[in-house]
């Protein structure tokens, strides 16, 4: 009964310091979160009473009545749509349009599809939802033969496909790599049981090893 | 060309950089926050700064002779303004910096910033210019009393800077290069210090930051390996546990199926000669447990050392209890001391020992008496009581026999060895004083 016990105090002891040397290893490794910037913040004040942000250096983009006609469509679409006009840039304090995308969502705390676009692309992000396949072309000014299409045009467009589409509310700012919150966790259990399996075998041998060693002399 | 909205978010960069965010974060952040709300409003102010044309930047200029876009601000366009203006107060001439949307006169032209550069100067005349656009390239002219400005002082600077970068391909951003130029300008020819380059390097604006999902995928991934490995030390053990178990018990039933009949005495000392009574295997020399070839003079000289101690009392050391128990174990030791018999030498050998602590015990309430080890009564003095292994006695042992309980003390017959607490002798029955409180009157009692 003894050795049950010492042996699984010692394994349980074991477990947590191993688990808290991993963690202690692993944290300066983990990048500090990115502050929200005055240019994402400005979409954000923006995006509280209206579904478009529109910055003032690119506000030729769209028409007073085009602005309106995209703003009724994204507020009534179902999931809901959020879209910021300005030109694409790495020196407002993110790195990636979708990644400025994430943060607005973020802040506003409203799930559904974000859009960024200017005259000639589009990024789009989903933040707090995963829906089903949405295409969204990846450019304004058309593949080839076809006409470029004028950005109201193609947000109204993008936004009728993305109505009524089947989707889910989920937390999109888990990692996508170990697949959110249950990857992580299957992930750490299907490595967990397999190099412990594998730690043990190399214990055993090597206890068994050394204990018929010391009863032969 | 078509791209799906899930694959958009996987979408990774190569050359992506991790921005290590320092110290001062907290503090620019907080600075920035305050910073924003007075931005955030829409004035009059906020107007201006999104000139469209090269006619509308010259104004500006002229009333503000640095020119940044939340789109070029890295996140602070205010904070970035207010301290490129303070750097450009040092210089000795003209300083004009614009970070800003490209202007919609100029922006089907090739080298869009060297022109508006260009444009500027014709308006405003010779200066330092530092201009960058969204589309890009920046360009760095100086002209008139900022000719000298030797632009590989800054290059240097951000060489130095990038190579000290955080994460694996750091790129510094524009508003860090405009930054440079304008502090070298105030001292021409003169290398930028290291401590103030250090310094901007370390503002979160410095460099292009990471992603977020490396933020995600690291918060996910130092779950991973904690768990990871909690589990994986989990089940090791587990499996080590059981594996441990499973062989120690074969081996115990194994060395305990050759013992003699279970009773509570002969069952403590089954297993005795052959491993370890018991589960516990015994790794300790058999021949510990054989009784000393020259015990009996060992046990003469203990007791006659005693005897000379007790005969040294005083008239009232002797009228305390400890004198007289020392007297009787004396007595009793005398009794045994020349038998012949090895179990009573061991017996007067104890008895003497137990003497001499009576003896130590006088005026000293706090000295306990001497208990032997049951497993063997010329192992130390016991310390403990435990459970003796196999049976369901309850008896002192020696602390070696608590960590590891090795075999019965042995005594020699004519046809075999055997354990002394299977021998029919009033010392198996006393475990040697082990089991008992007063071994000199069992001893006295039995050799009356
Ligand atoms: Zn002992």
């Amino acid at each position: 009964m003894s050795t049950w016990r010492t042996g699984m105090l010692v394994t349980v002891a074991a477990a947590v310091a191993g688990g808290a040397g991993a963690w202690a290893l692993t944290t300066p490794g983990v990048p500090d979160p990115i502050p929200v910037g005055d240019r994402v913040q400005a979409a954000v004040e923006g995006l509280r009473d209206s579904h478009v942000y529109i910055e003032p250096a690119v506000d030729e983009l769209l028409t007073a009545e085009e602005r309106a006609q995209v703003d009724a469509a994204a507020a009534a679409s179902d999931p809901g749509v959020y879209v910021v006009v300005w030109r694409p840039s790495a020196q407002a304090g993110y790195y990636l349009e979708g990644e400025a995308l994430a943060q607005i969502g973020a802040e506003l705390g409203r799930p559904g599809l974000y859009l960024r676009l200017d005259a000639n692309e589009i990024d789009s992000r989903e933040v707090g939802i995963e829906g089903d396949y949405l295409s969204i072309p990846s450019r304004l000014d058309g593949d080839g033969d076809e006409p470029a299409a004028s950005p109201a045009e193609t947000l109204l467009s993008v936004i009728s496909d993305n109505d009524g589409r089947e989707y889910r509310e989920a937390d999109t700012s888990g990692s996508d790599y170990w697949g959110g919150t249950g990857g992580t966790i299957a992930a750490a259990s299907l490595l967990g049981v397999l190099a412990g399996m594998g730690l043990a075998l190399v214990m055993a041998l090597g206890w068994l090893g050394v204990r018929g060693g010391g009863r032969k002399r | 060309m078509a791209i799906a909205v899930r694959t958009e978010s996987r979408r990774r960069v190569a050359d992506g950089c991790r921005l290590s965010v320092r110290v001062l974060t907290a503090l620019f952040v907080t600075f920035a926050g305050s910073a924003l709300l007075a931005l955030v409003a829409p004035t009059a102010a906020a107007q201006e700064a999104f000139p469209r044309t090269i006619d509308d930047i010259v104004e500006h200029l002229r009333a503000d002779p640095v020119l940044i876009q939340p789109a070029m601000g890295m996140g602070d366009t205010r904070a970035a303004h207010d301290l490129l203006v303070d750097l450009a107060a040092d210089v000795d001439g003209p300083v004009y910096v614009v970070l800003a949307d490209t202007p919609e006169d100029l922006a089907a032209t090739d080298g869009v910033s060297e022109q508006a550069a260009a444009l500027l100067r014709s308006e405003l005349g010779d200066g330092l210019y530092f201009v960058d656009f969204i589309d890009g390239p920046r360009y760095v002219g100086a002209w008139g009393p900022t000719a000298n400005v030797d632009q590989r002082v800054t290059a240097e600077a951000l060489q130095y800077v990038v190579a000290n970068g955080p994460g694996e391909y750091p790129r510094a951003s524009t508003l860090l290069e405009a930054v440079l130029t304008v502090r070298a300008a105030a001292e021409p020819g003169e290398p930028l210090p290291v401590e103030v380059v250090d310094e901007y390097a370390e503002q979160p604006w410095a460099f292009i930051p990471t992603e977020h999902y490396e933020r995600a995928d690291a918060l996910a991934g130092r779950w991973v390996a904690t768990l990871g490995t909690g589990i994986a030390i989990l089940v090791a053990g587990s499996i080590m546990t059981g594996v441990v178990h499973a062989v120690t018990s074969r081996t115990t039933r194994r060395q305990g199926g050759s013992g003699g009949r279970d009773g509570s005495r002969t069952h403590a000392g089954r297993g005795t000669g052959r491993g370890g009574a018991g589960k516990t295997t015994s790794r300790r020399p058999e021949a510990d447990a054989d009784i000393p070839a020259d015990i009996a003079d060992v046990a003469r000289n203990r007791w006659e050392r005693a005897r000379r101690r007790f005969e040294n009392l005083n008239a009232r050391e002797l009228a305390l209890p400890p004198a007289s128990a020392a007297e009787e174990a004396l007595d009793a030791a005398e009794r045994v001391l020349e038998t012949r018999d090895e179990l009573d030498a061991v017996g007067a050998y104890v008895l003497s020992l137990q003497a001499e602590r009576e003896l130590r015990r006088i005026g000293k309430a706090n000295v306990p008496r001497f208990r032997p080890c049951f497993i063997n009564p010329m192992h130390p003095e016991a310390r403990e009581t435990v459970r003796i292994a196999g049976s369901t006695i309850d008896a002192p042992v020696c602390p070696q026999c608590r960590r590891e309980q090795g075999s019965f003390m042995v005594v020699r017959t004519r046809w075999r060895r055997r354990p002394y607490v299977e021998t029919n002798t009033v010392w198996a029955r006393t475990g040697y004083g082990a089991l008992v409180d007063n071994l000199a009157r069992h001893v006295l009692e039995n050799r009356r």
